[in-house]
């Protein structure tokens, strides 16, 4: 890191998307979920977290390489391989991780109580850092293995159904 | 000076050149760092109040964030330079204090009475004049803020009779490296300040900082003394300015406790309450020290839980050099309490409810002469009560609705009762309308209802009320994107028995009076940027209108256009970032109705990171040297004050 970058310290958008680049990292996919090696990133248009998002395009995984795309409420998210969620109403939440789950895609939100309602990953702050926690119920359901390392690190790990 | 500046100038061009072959190495290198590593990093909380979705939805009143990135690269020296930036915000300086006008309203010589100052909740104002220190008697050094949150508008039925127009709230910085600073300005100014920290067990952290200021002042002039073989009007000793501030933080677990320290000594340069004119020896001390150590916790992730216990002390020390004695005052103004809230929160609703108890040990103020000895010996102690609750309703995702109420026991003064509510309405997407009603009150500080100096300048009134307010309020915000958002507010405020102070034509004293009933109207927009690369800008533009019952005339004090924009534009990978701002203000009337021309003032700094951890801020403040001046109140015997001219300030600081 150039000395003057590090001077000024990273901002909210630009943590979370490099979260965002680690969880990938640390998340096996189920079958058929990542084609041609591209993973695909779906995030919903307008949401702030995309300033940061947007410079994932293109960074390689092993022999993936994430592939970033921007989506509307009233496209398809079957084939997303991550689904970032900004804040929805209810029912569309509830829709969403649904197709989710029976998709196997890995949703990730940074909204409070997301992941009690279901997010696999919801990231929060907390004393000006950025933590998380993975519902690993929901992570189970849609055929995701976490590795440990990145259970360790939650600050909370959520085994319920909503 | 100037060499100084020249040798920056000369480092940043060869860090340029040194740096340009380089990859584009900018702050999205984070990507290569290991998970372990993003944990612990802080994060610049550039969003905080204006971008996530739960802020926006219940900050229920025209909210403004200033964070720690901006304080940095717009180079604001003092929170009177924050607020000074801000819509709806008029700053003036006497010389001794900044004076805070806020939508419409300037009163010279108020103490900030009016707005409340808080640092992490803990109110600063102090216990005999209300005063909310905003210039360098300040007692937390700028560098430590965070961020600033501004509300505008009655705030009593959550603070009580200290929120009539306003609550500004100081957050503190956790800086997780130490860090020295020190800066170099104009008028001969030095600060300097060191702060260590550190953390201990698991969760515990601490800061201690420590911070010096000093400056010889400015080389003034004022024609209303220059009388040819009397004075040359001139006082080149008189404007000095020095303080030593210590501030304390500790976490852990649940508690946290602070603890702030100020003693601030600044020459009275004015010849203010008829003090004889360049005589270095009128000065004023003010001293600001605090203690609050806070118990937060949630239970069962739906109860939230505070408990706080606070300890303030304020001494001020006035020394004033008469033909026939020096006089000296000294007022103590010490307190202790205790607040406890209780939050219940569930998917769609937070209640809260709470009680606050202030014990106003000491509220003495004493006035000695050499001559005469005690002139006037006031002591006095007082019992405030407050109750409050109020909840936060998600009626529908449409709508919310945010309701409080305070009720306030004095012991010597009529209860006050408060209440405000607010309608968030969300008919779409990028648009949220707020609508206000409220109202607030201030009961009269010690200071208005007892000082006198024994009838020599100054009586205490009779019969004096409490200052109300009622305020209707609709705000309209859009985020036209990612990067950009604007608003646009209205407001009506009728506002009765405003204390003031005026001169009895029958004595000829000082004293203070429920002198205005005003109208008022007004009317805020603006439109502010901020993007991921740290560009930052903000245009605003306010106007108010004002209309005194009693006298029946129009309020001119306050200036009725102002037009405030900034800019701050990172370049070359963030190692150059440039800011500029440029404020106006309209024409504004002094107490004895002269109009003041309109101004324009503009400041530049830049803000270079040159070596890891450390950088360097030039500041160049009324950069087209404008000449101004600032109305003063009625304790000065000149109508309206001179501003300083262009000046520099030269600042390094870095993490060791």
């Amino acid at each position: 890191m150039s000395p003057a970058a590090k001077s000024l310290p990273p901002t909210e958008y630009q943590v979370k998307a490099a979260f965002v680049f680690n969880f990938i990292r640390f998340i096996e996919f189920g079958e058929g979920k990542i084609i041609n090696n591209e993973i695909l990133l779906c995030t919903y248009k307008s949401n702030p977290l995309n300033q940061g998002l947007n410079h994932l395009n293109g960074k390689s995984i092993g022999n993936n390489k994430i592939i970033y795309k921007e989506i509307d409420k009233n496209s398809s998210i079957d084939q997303c391989s991550i689904l970032i969620i900004d804040k929805k109403d209810e029912e569309e939440l509830n829709n969403i991780l649904k197709i989710s789950e029976q998709n196997g895609i890995l949703t990730i939100s940074d909204i409070e109580r997301y992941g009690e309602m279901g997010v696999i990953i919801n990231m929060f702050l907390d004393d000006d850092k950025i933590k998380f926690e993975i519902n690993i119920s929901s992570a189970k359901a849609s055929g995701l293995k976490i590795s440990s390392r990145l259970l360790s690190l939650a600050k909370k790990i959520i085994d319920k159904k909503k | 000076m100037k060499r100084i500046l020249l040798t920056v100038f000369f480092m940043a061009v060869v860090s340029y050149t040194s740096f340009a072959d380089e990859n584009d190495l900018s702050a999205l290198d984070i990507f290569s760092q290991d998970i372990e590593e993003l944990i612990n990093i802080k994060v610049e909380r550039v969003i905080a109040a204006s971008k996530t979705v739960e802020p926006i939805k219940y900050a229920s009143a025209s909210t403004t964030v200033v964070t720690s990135y901006e304080i940095k690269t717009q180079g604001y020296k003092t929170l009177a330079d924050i607020l000074k930036a801000q819509k709806g915000f008029y700053i003036t300086y006497d010389r001794n204090y900044n004076y805070a006008g806020m939508r419409g309203l300037y009163k010279a010589g108020d103490y900030n009475s009016r707005i409340l100052i808080l640092i992490d909740g803990h109110q600063i104002n102090d216990n005999i004049y209300d005063q909310a220190f905003i210039g360098t008697d300040f007692p937390l050094d700028i560098d430590l803020i965070d961020r600033v949150e501004i509300v505008r508008g009655p705030v009593s039925s959550l603070y009580g009779g200290n929120g009539l127009f306003g609550v500004i709230n100081v957050i503190t910085k956790n800086p997780d490296k130490n860090e020295l600073s020190f800066s170099a300005g104009s008028f001969d100014t030095y600060q300097g300040r060191i702060t260590l920290q550190g953390n201990f067990f698991e969760n515990g952290y601490f800061l201690t900082s420590a911070t010096y200021y000093q400056s010889h002042g400015q080389k003034l002039y004022f024609k209303e003394f220059d009388v040819p073989g009397v004075s040359d009007g001139r006082n080149y000793r008189g404007d000095y300015d020095k303080y030593p501030s210590f501030y304390f933080k500790t976490k852990f677990e649940d508690f946290t406790l602070e603890a702030g320290y100020i003693s601030r000594t600044k020459g009275i340069p004015t010849g203010a309450w008829e003090t004889i004119y360049n005589d270095n020896r009128n000065f004023s001390i003010d001293e600001r020290a605090f203690f609050d150590l806070r118990f937060d916790h949630l239970f069962q992730e739906k109860y939230e839980l505070m408990v706080r216990l606070f300890l303030d002390k304020y001494t001020y020390k006035g020394n004033y050099v008469y033909p026939e004695e020096i006089q000296n005052e000294i007022d103590n103004g010490d307190s202790v309490g205790s607040e406890i809230k209780l939050t219940y929160l569930s998917k769609n609703l937070r209640i809260f409810a709470g009680a606050e108890l202030r014990d106003n040990f000491r509220q003495n103020i004493n006035i000695n002469g050499s001559n005469s000895g005690e002139i006037y010996d006031f002591r006095h102690n007082s019992v405030n009560i407050g109750t409050y609750g109020g909840s936060i309703i998600d009626i529908s995702k449409y709508l919310i609705l945010n309701l409080s109420l305070r009720y306030d026991y004095f012991e010597f003064y009529d209860d006050g009762l408060s209440g405000r509510a607010a309608f968030v309405i969300s008919p779409y997407k990028n648009g949220i309308y707020k609508l206000i009603l409220g109202n607030s009150y201030r009961p009269p500080n010690i200071y208005e209802m007892y000082y006198n100096d024994n009838n020599q300048t100054q009586k205490a009134p009779e019969g004096l009320k409490s200052e109300t307010i009622n305020q209707a309020e609709l705000i309209y915000e859009h985020y036209i994107n990612e990067q950009m958002t604007s608003s646009l507010s209205i407001f009506y405020n009728d506002i009765n028995n405003l204390i003031g102070f005026d001169i009895d034509n029958t004595d000829g004293l000082i004293v203070a009076k429920n002198i205005d009933d005003i109208q008022l109207a007004g009317v805020e927009a603006e439109i502010s940027y901020l993007n991921v690369s740290g560009i930052t800008g903000s245009l605003s533009y306010s106007y108010t209108y004002a209309y005194n019952e009693k006298s029946k005339n129009e309020v001119k004090s306050y200036p009725s256009h102002m037009l405030k924009s900034r800019l701050a534009y990172p370049i070359l990978k963030r190692r150059i970032t440039p800011a500029i701002s440029f404020n106006y203000l309209s024409e504004r009337e002094t107490l004895s109705s002269k109009m003041l021309d309109p101004v324009l003032i503009a400041d530049f700094n830049v803000l270079l990171s040159i070596v890891m951890d450390w950088d360097v801020s030039i500041g160049v403040y009324n950069l087209f040297n404008q000449k101004y001046f600032d109305a003063a109140s009625i304790e000065h015997p000149m109508d309206a004050i001179e501003q300083d001219g262009i000046s520099f300030r030269l600042k390094i600081g870095g993490k060791f």
